[in-house]
């Protein structure tokens, strides 16, 4: 047998690495986008199936140990997150079933946030994976200790699935992240398209804010915007990178 | 010496999965030079995470992954019967009881294999079973 779990191998010390994914805000037509903020995003070690983030997260869930990996996260992130403009958002996933089972995650998130002089107001809690756990008394507690700490709730991978409408309704999120699914190839996709303009139609009236992700290529970020989502991220407009690429990266940016 | 691939064979996937490294590595190894494309895994939940983001073609798995008593290779076969219905599983064991083997078929093992066995012949059942399937 191995001597360490791969588990204790994610949870020493640089077992998760952090990246960042800039997010853009669609401006008038032939204005280039403007930063709207950063994904925090997390990989395990170079070289290992974790690298990875599905296998990775699904590994973390399957352990049931994704409140102790989301802190680790949390605090990865936080610690390398380079300076940024005081107005950049900073997006910060956390598993539904960490917040509803982790009683202390928010004061933890408090703390960490304190520590890393971020004020809460530019922070988006990303419920990931919200399937299961949304409907429970410790999810609820969580969200409403969150709204206090004056942080943002996004909803991930709305259209894949795993979020459903009346998540919507009772977690009333500021963002709605629009799934890569329905989102990649919508330009082609009458079905797609038909799909996404539902969707900001219902955010629209349900006060949420629309992200896109997955844009990929040219046709789908002129659809996407057509359809009236103005925040968007994908490898198109830029991938993830590490805290030390990101200041070069957002300068580069505005220069445009 | 028997040719286990030919030019013509397709690039198969293959899961193998065992707590020993060696292990892994050596079949790692072997298999990749057979020109396969060879993921492993040390842990059931390893396994599982690989299975829930992958198709593989073949997975090989070990019967015990955590010591003494685990049967957690019962419980790839039944996950990899459950996501592929093409895919082939061979299981592994030192410590198979006939009744294992029996619960391992029943789930939907391709092939029950007693260690120790030489790479050799675990490369031509699983040969054969994907030249089969």
């Amino acid at each position: 047998m191995r001597e360490h779990s791969a588990l204790d191998r994610l949870v020493a010390p640089g077992g998760i690495r952090p990246l960042y994914q800039p997010i853009y805000m669609l401006g008038e037509p032939a204005m280039p986008p403007v930063l709207f903020g950063f994904e925090c995003l997390s990989r395990g070690p170079a070289g290992t199936n974790f690298e990875k983030a599905p296998v990775l997260f699904d590994y973390v869930r399957l352990k049931r140990q994704e409140a102790l990996v989301d802190r680790i996260c949390v605090a990865t992130a936080l610690g390398e997150l380079p300076l940024l403009d005081p107005v950049t958002r900073v997006c910060l996933n956390v598993h539904a079933s960490a917040l509803a089972r982790d009683h202390g995650f928010v004061d933890f998130l408090s703390h960490a946030l304190d520590d890393s002089r971020l004020y809460p107001g530019r922070v988006i809690i990303d419920v990931v994976h919200p399937d299961a756990m949304y409907d429970g008394d410790g999810f609820r507690a969580a969200v409403a200790r969150l709204r206090d700490l004056g942080v943002a709730i996004a909803i991930d991978d709305i259209g894949s699935g795993a979020a459903n409408f009346k998540m919507l309704l009772d977690v009333a999120p500021e963002y709605m992240k629009l799934d890569r699914g329905i989102v990649s190839g919508c330009h082609s996709d009458p079905r797609r398209r038909a799909m996404v303009e539902s969707l900001v139609a219902l955010a629209a009236k349900l006060d949420s804010a629309v992200i896109a992700e997955g844009i990929e290529c040219d046709d789908d970020l002129m659809m996407i915007e057509l359809l009236g989502v103005d925040i968007v991220q994908g490898f198109l407009l830029a991938e993830p990178m590490s805290g030390r690429e990101t200041p070069q990266h957002f300068i580069s940016s505005i220069a445009v | 010496m028997m040719v286990l691939r030919s030019e013509s064979s397709p690039r198969y996937r293959i899961l193998i999965v065992d707590d020993e490294e060696l292990i892994v590595q050596a079949m790692k190894k072997y298999f990749g030079g057979l020109g396969y494309d060879v993921d492993t895994a040390f842990e059931l939940e390893e396994a599982q995470a690989l299975l829930a983001n992958n198709c593989y073609d073949l997975v090989i798995a070990d019967l015990r992954l955590t010591g003494v008593g685990g049967v957690e290779g019962l419980q790839i076969v039944s996950d990899v019967r459950q996501r592929y219905a093409g895919a082939r599983v061979i299981l592994l064991s030192a410590y198979g009881t006939a009744e294992i083997e029996r619960e391992s078929y029943q789930r939907g093992a391709d092939a029950f294999l007693h260690k120790p066995k030489a790479m050799m012949e675990i490369a031509q059942v699983s040969v054969s079973l994907l030249e089969n399937s």
